[in-house]
């Protein structure tokens, strides 16, 4: 009979928000209501009564969930404001990237190849940085909480991270190797293996999303 | 009869903290408090209780915890913090005032 009541909880909640708060509620009632139902059943109720009771003591509990989806501690942005800020950060690490090429060739024009390695791998460091640090503390996105459109979206993201990774860091030792080297001739045989990494990674999503359907 | 469903209603925040100055407390147990001390005239609905802790929290007037796990699900128990007494205090000298003047009025 607590079964039903679980259900009945579950029902209520299918279209919430899948956060942690909101979870936490839905524990929080059902405790409560248990217990609600146990005492009923001790006063002497029959089990269709207590349950009954239980249900028509609850009141209006579609407002309370529905007011749990814009509770303002959860980090919650849409998809596409989400993907712009990624756009933006990414678009300005390859930006630092090109800067600190330039400054690597200035400084070391002015006061030696050194400061110049120096200089490049400062700003090479940071733009890395900023990279790592928006994927790390990226938000969640929440326009379409369950189902398997969700987890499809989920996963077009995390293969949006990875690519931007990938070519980040090809860039990266692209740089390294032919500036530490100065075998230009051969070095941008990187990108070619990047490419097929690349290739190997979307493969390998169509794959699971294949699986999925 | 629904006057009276407003006039409690405007109330609600200052019910509960009433019930968590005595003690840390959980959902279930202040309504079967509420219950208890009205002669089961009047029961706080859950959507009602639930969405005041969330606002009470929200607020700073309550903090929560989460208690120790009996059998089945999980007890969140919530606890007043200062402001929350103060709050609870201001509210009830208002209500002894309104009273007041309510029963000089209708008498």
């Amino acid at each position: 009979m607590s079964t039903k009541l679980r259900t009945y909880v579950d029902t209520l909640f299918e279209e919430a928000p899948t956060a942690p708060h909101v979870y936490d509620l839905k524990e929080e009632l059902l405790a409560n209501l248990e217990e609600k139902f146990e005492d009923l059943l001790a006063a002497g109720y029959s089990e269709e009564d207590a349950y009954a009771s239980v249900i028509s003591g609850l009141g209006d509990a579609e407002s309370l969930i529905a007011s749990m989806s814009v509770e303002p501690e959860l980090r919650e942005i849409p998809y596409e404001e989400a993907r712009r800020h990624t756009a933006q950060t990414v678009a300005s690490s390859a930006f630092l990237y090109c800067i600190a090429v330039a400054a690597f060739l200035l400084v070391r024009l002015v006061f030696g190849s050194t400061l110049g390695w120096v200089a490049f791998w400062v700003i090479a460091a940071f733009a890395t940085g900023q990279v790592v640090y928006h994927y790390m503390t990226r938000p969640i996105v929440t326009d379409r909480p369950r189902s398997s459109k969700w987890s499809k979206k989920r996963r077009k993201q995390i293969k949006g991270s990875l690519s931007g990774i990938l070519w980040v860091f090809t860039t990266m030792v692209y740089m390294g190797i032919s500036f530490g080297s100065h075998q230009w001739h051969i070095s941008w045989i990187i990108f070619l293996v990047a490419t097929i990494a690349q290739l190997v990674l979307n493969l390998a999503f169509k794959l699971r999303d294949g699986y999925d359907e | 009869m629904s006057l009276t469903a407003d006039l409690i209603r405007g109330h609600t925040d200052a019910i509960i903290l009433a019930h968590l100055v005595e003690k840390d407390s959980y959902g279930y147990e202040i309504n079967k408090a509420i219950q208890a001390k009205t002669s089961g005239d009047y029961e706080m609905k859950e959507a009602t209780l639930y969405s005041a802790f969330r606002r009470l929290e929200r607020a700073g007037l309550i903090t929560s915890y989460w208690g120790d796990a009996t059998i089945g699900a999980r007890r969140r128990y919530y606890a007043v913090t200062p402001s929350g007494q103060r709050f609870y205090y201001q509210n009830r000298e208002e209500w002894q005032h309104a009273k007041r003047i309510i029963d000089a009025l209708l008498p």
